[in-house]
C-alpha cells in the first residue's frame, strides 16, 4: 500500500480541510493518506464513511494526531500494515 | 488512543445555529430602544425594573442566545458528538427562548400574572430541554478533553442559574402561598448568587473552556499551559460554590482567577504562529485587557477612589465584565465562526465531487474583513459611551444610539453571510446529489 503524507498542523481553518479534500480527490486505489494534524476533525468522519472511505486515528498528545484515510475496499491491506507496525513509518 | 471505532456525528444543519445568531442582535436593538425610552432613571440603581429588563435583554437575549447556538456546533467539533434530534431540540429551544425572554422583559416592565406564568413556563421548558440534551452528550466519554470539563461545569452552572432565577421570579408573584413560602424568600444575597453563577459560571466558564480549543485552532497558537486548562475551570466552579457561604471571599478569588486567565490568553495570542491582522484577535485582546482593568478597579482600596466612582463601582464592574469582556469575546467569535461554518458546511458537501469546490467563494467573501473592523470600532465607541453614561446618566441617549448602530451593523454582517451561504448552497443542490441526512 502506498502511503501519501500530508502535514496540516501549521494551517489555520479551513485550510486543513481544503488540503485534505484536495488530496482525497486524487487518492488512488491501494493508497492511504497519512495526515499530521493538531486535532481530530470529528465532523469529517461521518462524511468520509458516507463517501466510501475509512479512517484510523492515532492520538499522540493533545495537539498531535495522525489520521489515516483510505478506500473502504483497501481495508484488509491497511489492517495488515497496522498489525505489522506500531503505527506506520514512512 | 484510537478513535476509529467510535461513532461520530456530522455537524448539525447550519440553519440551526444561524437562527440563534440572527435573533441575538435583535434583543440588543430592543435593549437599546429600552435605554433610549427609559431615560436617566434607568441608571439610578441595578434594582430598577427597567435595569433588570435591560440586564436580561443582554444576558438572555444576546449572550445566552449566541452561546446556545454556538454550543450546538462546538460539541461535535470539540467532543465528536452532537445532541440527539438536533432539529427538534434546537428549533424548540430557540422559539421558547425568544418568546420566554420577551415575556420576562415585559414582566419586569409591566408586571402581570399572565406574563409571569408565561415567562416561567417558556424559560423552564426551554432550559430543561436544552440542558438535558447537552448533558446527554457531556456525560459520555468525549475526545479532546481539556475543554470538556469546563463545558460540563458551565452547563451545571446554567442549571443552577435557572433554578435560582425561577425562585427569584416566583418570590415576586407567589405571595399567596403565605408564610411557608418565606422559606424560599430570598434576599439580595440570592440575587447576587444568581448573577455570579450566570456571569462567571454559565457565560464565563463556557468562554474559558471554548477559548482553550478555538484560540490554538483558529490562530495556530500554542495550547494553553496544561496547569491553566486543568485548574482554572475547577477553581472557578469551586469559588462559585463557596460564593453561597462566603460571597466576598469567593468574588475576590473569582476576579483573581479571571486575571490569570486574561494573562494566559494574552500570552497564547502573543505566541501565535500567524501574526496576520485579525479583528477577532483584537476582540480577544480587548476582552483580556478589560478583565485586567476590572481586576485593578476591583482591588483598588475604596479610599483611593473618588466618591463618584465609588458610588458607581458595582455597576462599572458588571458593565466591564458584560460589555467589554463577554460581548467582546462573543462578537469576535461570531466574526470567526460565521464565515468558517458557512465555508465548512459547503466544503464538506464537495467530498463526493471535489470539482464543485470551485463554486464555493473564498472564506473571506463570507464576511468582509473591513466590515468586521468597523464593528470592532463601533463596539469600542459604544462601550466608551456606556462607561460615560454610568458616570453621567444624562448621556444615555448617546449610548443607546451607538448601541443601536453597532448591533444593526452586526445584524447586517450576519444577514450578508447567511444569504451568501444559502445562495451557494442552492447552486450546489443543482450540481450535487442532495443528502437527506445533511
Amino acid at each position: 500500500m502506498q502511503i501519501i503524507s500530508l502535514d496540516v498542523s501549521d494551517l489555520a481553518p479551513p485550510e486543513p480541510m481544503s488540503a485534505i479534500l484536495q488530496s482525497l480527490s486524487t487518492l488512488a486505489e491501494n493508497s492511504c493518506l497519512r495526515i499530521k494534524h493538531r486535532r481530530e476533525p470529528f465532523p469529517l468522519y461521518k462524511k468520509l464513511v458516507d463517501a466510501g472511505l475509512a479512517y484510523h486515528c492515532e492520538v499522540h498528545s493533545n495537539d498531535n494526531i495522525t489520521l489515516y484515510i483510505y478506500h473502504l475496499r483497501d481495508a484488509p491491506s491497511f489492517e495488515q500494515i497496522i498489525k505489522g507496525h506500531q503505527g506506520i513509518n514512512e | 488512543m484510537n478513535s476509529s471505532g467510535l461513532s461520530f456525528n456530522a455537524l448539525p444543519p447550519i440553519d440551526l445555529p444561524f437562527r440563534f445568531f440572527i435573533s441575538a442582535p435583535l434583543f440588543v436593538l430592543l435593549s437599546a430602544s429600552l435605554i433610549f425610552y427609559s431615560g436617566e432613571s434607568l441608571w439610578l440603581s441595578r434594582w430598577q425594573p427597567s435595569m433588570l429588563a435591560l440586564t436580561h435583554g443582554f444576558t438572555l437575549g444576546f449572550i445566552t442566545m449566541v452561546m446556545m447556538g454556538a454550543l450546538l456546533q462546538l460539541l461535535p467539533v470539540i467532543g465528536g458528538i452532537g445532541i440527539a434530534k438536533p432539529r427538534l431540540i434546537a428549533s424548540s429551544c430557540h422559539a421558547l427562548l425568544v418568546v420566554g425572554t420577551l415575556s420576562l422583559i415585559a414582566n419586569f416592565l409591566w408586571p402581570s400574572t399572565m406574563l409571569f406564568f408565561l415567562s416561567v413556563f417558556l424559560l423552564s421548558v426551554c432550559f430543561l430541554l436544552y440542558i438535558g440534551a447537552v448533558a446527554w452528550v457531556l456525560v459520555k466519554k468525549l475526545g479532546q478533553g481539556s475543554a470538556i470539563t469546563g463545558l460540563r461545569l458551565s452547563i451545571f452552572s446554567l442549571f443552577l442559574v435557572v433554578i435560582i432565577g425561577l425562585v427569584l421570579l416566583s418570590r415576586t408573584q407567589l405571595w399567596f402561598l403565605g408564610d411557608d413560602f418565606s422559606l424560599l424568600v430570598v434576599s439580595k444575597q440570592l440575587t447576587n448568587i444568581h448573577a455570579i453563577l450566570g456571569l462567571f459560571g454559565w457565560a464565563g466558564l463556557l468562554i474559558i473552556a471554548v477559548s482553550f480549543q478555538v484560540i490554538p485552532m483558529f490562530h495556530v497558537a500554542p495550547s494553553f499551559p496544561s496547569n491553566i486548562t486543568c485548574s482554572i475551570p475547577v477553581a472557578i466552579f469551586t469559588c462559585l460554590v463557596v460564593s453561597y457561604f462566603q460571597e466576598r471571599i469567593a468574588l475576590n478569588l473569582l476576579v483573581f482567577l479571571h486575571a490569570i486567565f486574561a494573562l494566559s490568553l494574552l500570552w497564547v495570542i502573543k505566541k501565535r504562529k500567524r501574526k496576520i491582522p485579525d479583528t477577532s484577535i483584537q476582540y480577544w485582546q480587548l476582552s483580556a485587557l478589560s478583565l485586567l482593568v476590572l481586576t485593578v478597579l476591583y482591588y483598588i482600596p475604596n479610599d483611593y477612589l473618588s466618591k463618584a466612582i465609588l458610588q458607581r463601582k458595582t455597576l462599572l464592574l458588571i458593565s466591564l465584565f458584560i460589555y467589554f469582556y463577554l460581548f467582546s469575546v462573543i462578537q469576535g467569535m461570531l466574526l470567526k465562526i460565521l464565515p468558517f461554518l458557512s465555508y465548512t458546511h459547503l466544503q464538506q458537501r464537495c467530498l463526493t465531487d471535489f470539482s464543485a469546490m470551485k463554486y464555493i467563494p473564498h472564506m473571506h467573501e463570507f464576511l468582509n474583513k473591513k466590515h468586521g473592523q468597523w464593528l470592532f470600532y463601533l463596539h469600542v465607541f459604544s462601550g466608551g459611551s456606556m462607561l460615560i453614561t454610568i458616570m453621567k446618566p444624562s448621556t444615555f441617549w448617546l449610548f443607546s444610539i451607538l448601541l443601536f448602530i453597532e448591533f444593526l451593523w452586526l445584524l447586517f454582517i450576519m444577514i450578508n453571510t447567511v444569504s451568501l451561504y444559502f445562495t451557494v448552497d442552492k447552486r450546489l443542490n443543482v450540481l450535487l446529489p442532495i443528502n437527506p441526512n445533511r
